[in-house]
């Protein structure tokens, strides 16, 4: 899909009609808009998701309300949102309409020469061209790019991978096989032979079901509050680094926290070390006594020269061969003295005994030597242990210390804030603990409802009449397995895919040594070339998210022709990216907008003031194919407020309209002078 | 008792596992939220060719 243009049409803060013709030109695939906070950026990313799939992200406000207030007011009932776009070389136009007694509420047509063709099913179509599950990973809002790190957002991670990969089909087959696979374990009970037994197990497994439904809801509940919680944590840290009376202790805290961090990795280390040495050491600790043992009788003087034998087999066999004894008598052979000294050969040791002995001698040594060794590593370990949790210790009093200053201070709400900022911590300990506890109850009813699945497969089996329903089973589960292994490894490839290409681009944009980390469970993490884990929050992090979205974004491109009938088949999209460069300084912000246009087929960039900084134009410069500027309208006077305006392309352009007739934005072409 | 076995080849769960995604397309792209419909012909589906099993078994 290329975007051609979007027609706004009291939708929300745009009044009246408004028009946006995106760059189409593959050189210059940069769409600029420029906008401040409020105006109408992020309300402009959700008219896409809306006129494509009736829906907002999350996070947009009052998302009911879709028609202008000044527009309603007037007596116009109806917003909408048009889009025309390019896909597969034909041009479509797609609009969404709002507002009371409308027979169609979503029409998409193909512009034939001019004519517009209705496609019938709008719905089944657009998905075709952009699955609704892929579209809202292409359109990156930077004030919220920290929802891709830490282990709280797995989930998130994983189900972005899973919907650009088009997993949809394989994951519905399988909650329908799960289903289906309970239904028909609830039909045995109805035969006599399984009766009471197949019921009670059904009834458990009904009961466990619920529960473990209830658990991940209020799982998936807990982590957004621990979400919630840490993002007011961060922006009291925030509030407090931009207060002149808490800066500097704040900054002293954030400085310490960056050491506990560090220090708590250290002691993570050590532990392991002390868990390693007793993997590897523990066998010749154990086996201290028996190797003295054995050394013991080996060496005793009773058995020198005995063990393995006093005399060798090749020795015994040479005096029969030369029928002579040691004393120089003949023996002649069958003589009753030749059988005597044959005889010794059943005791008498070869070569392959006395190797035996050695290597058995050789590898008591070693134990002995590797236990006196191993002491030593284990006192190192143990010292490194012991230094670190003093560190970790002396941190915490320390961050205590700045805590209690902190709350000293009787400035600027600062006291109310630190003591707001304690109470959220606590809460976050109490949610990460709710959330360990039912993970561990899911971790069981899951365990228990196998146990019972496994016994009315059993009970199902054991009669004629029941195994109908086992042999069903049996074949569900098959299949569901199959699907499950089948989705594994392609979510494998697209993993190893999406580490190639984010390393790429961090490698492309930042000045430091930065790997990523993501784990097969989804946890991502940005480290320093000390393996150190970076805080959230920072530049680095809002980078990773920008780099995550351009991943995923090429992802969907390279899959585009993909024939696998069980995945949906990826898509050219246009990556929309709102206020990206949030928290990054300069140096990155011109880094990252040198790589954006290689970003995508097509890029959308909405910026406020603050991030279009003259470098980052002039970097983006001959990429850029479009500019629009959107200005918000005021009915009430300037009074004494200074008139905002922006120097673009060599003219002045008013960022706020006062005494106008309406409250709202309209959106104005940049244009050279 | 009954003695089962259902070791099913591979390329026979194949024909199902088409059958299966090729209902999850018709139903992702044309009738969205019809969860139960959808499950019923998901059961049917096993049914019949469980049955069909049989049937050759039976012969």
């Amino acid at each position: 899909m290329i975007l051609e243009e979007i027609r706004l049409t009291n939708f929300r803060c745009f009044f009246g009609e408004n028009v946006i013709k995106f760059s189409t030109d593959p050189d210059r695939n940069v769409t600029l808009i420029y906008a401040e906070n409020g105006v109408g950026k992020t309300t402009l990313l959700n008219a896409l998701l809306w006129c494509f799939y009736g829906k907002t992200t999350e996070r947009f406000e009052k998302r009911e309300d879709i028609l202008n207030y000044d527009a309603e007011k007037e007596g116009r009932p109806i917003a909408s949102v048009e889009v025309l776009f390019e896909h597969n070389d034909r041009e479509y136009s797609a609009k969404r309409y709002f507002g009371a007694d409308l027979n169609r509420t979503f029409v998409i047509s193909r512009i034939d020469q001019g004519s517009r063709i209705n496609i019938s099913h709008p719905d089944v179509f657009i998905n075709t061209v952009i699955a609704q599950d892929m579209a809202s990973h292409f359109l990156f809002d930077g004030e919220h790019a920290e929802v891709f790190l830490g282990e709280g957002n797995r989930d998130s991670i994983k189900d972005a991978v899973r919907d650009i990969l088009g997993c949809s089909l394989i994951e519905t087959a399988i909650k329908d096989l799960r289903a289906v696979m309970g239904q028909f374990r609830r039909q045995i009970p109805s035969t006599p032979a399984t009766t009471p037994n197949a019921t009670t197990l059904n009834s458990r497994d009904d009961e466990l079901t619920i529960k473990i439904e209830e658990d991940e809801k209020e799982v998936k509940r807990s982590e957004k509050q621990l979400q919630t919680t840490q993002m007011q944590i961060d922006d009291i840290a925030e509030k407090l680094r931009n207060s002149s009376a808490a800066k500097e202790l704040q900054l002293s805290r954030d400085h310490q926290e960056a050491d506990l961090k560090r220090t708590q990795a250290r002691q993570r280390g050590a532990a392991n070390e002390v868990y390693k040495w007793l993997g590897e050491n523990g066998r010749a600790i154990v086996s201290k006594k028996i190797t003295e043992e054995t050394f013991d009788f080996l060496d005793d003087k009773k058995h020198r020269g005995r063990i393995p034998s006093p005399y060798n087999e090749e020795f015994v066999k040479d005096i029969l061969q030369e029928e002579t004894c040691i004393c120089g008598a003949h023996l002649e052979p069958g003589s009753p003295a030749a059988q005597r000294v044959a005889r010794l050969l059943d005791k008498a040791a070869n070569q392959v005994v006395r190797d035996r002995i050695t290597k058995v001698r050789a590898r008591i040594s070693n134990l002995k030597s590797e236990r006196a060794k191993a002491v030593h590593r284990l006192t190192r370990a143990k010292s490194r242990l012991a230094e670190a949790n003093r560190d970790v210790g002396l941190i915490e009093s320390r961050l205590g210390e700045i805590s209690l200053k902190l709350k000293g201070v009787n400035l600027e709400d600062i006291a109310s804030r630190e003591k707001r900022r304690t109470e959220l911590l606590r809460e976050l300990r109490v949610i990460n603990r709710r959330i360990g506890f039912r993970r561990n109850d899911i971790r069981s009813a899951q365990t228990e409802k196998k146990i019972i699945h496994n016994k009315i497969k059993e009970l199902a089996q054991q009669n004629q009449q029941t195994a109908i329903y086992a042999k069903r089973i049996k074949l569900c589960e098959s299949i569901k397995d199959t699907l499950e292994s089948d989705m594994g490894n392609e979510e494998e490839r697209a993993r190893k895919a999406l580490r190639t290409w984010i390393s790429e681009i961090l490698t492309a944009t930042t000045h430091k040594v930065l790997t990523l980390r993501m784990t097969n469970d989804y946890v991502i993490s940005l480290v320093d070339s000390e393996e150190m884990e970076l805080p959230k929050s920072s530049g680095e992090n809002q980078l990773l998210g920008i780099a995550f979205t351009a991943a995923l974004v090429k992802f969907a491109k390279v899959r585009q022709n993909a024939t696998c009938s069980w995945l949906l088949p990826g898509t050219i999209a246009p990556l929309v990216l709102d206020s990206p460069f949030g928290q990054l300084d300069e140096a990155y912000r011109t880094t990252i907008a040198k790589k954006i246009p290689q970003m995508a087929r097509q890029v959308v960039l909405l910026l406020s003031r603050s991030q279009g900084s003259q470098k980052v134009l002039e970097v983006l410069g001959d990429h850029v194919g479009a500019e629009f500027l959107l200005v918000r309208h005021n009915k009430e006077p300037i009074g004494n407020r200074p008139q905002e305006s922006r120097y673009l392309k060599g003219k002045e352009f008013k960022t706020a309209v006062f005494d106008s007739t309406f409250d709202g934005t309209e959106v104005v072409k940049v244009t050279v002078q | 008792m009954m003695t089962y076995s259902d070791d099913r080849p591979k390329r026979e769960n194949k024909v199902i596992l088409k059958e299966i995604i090729d209902l999850e397309r018709r139903y992702f792209f044309e009738k969205k939220n019809v969860k139960t419909e959808r499950q019923r012909n998901l059961r049917e589906l096993i049914e019949r060719h469980i049955n069909a099993k049989d049937a050759e078994d039976d012969s």
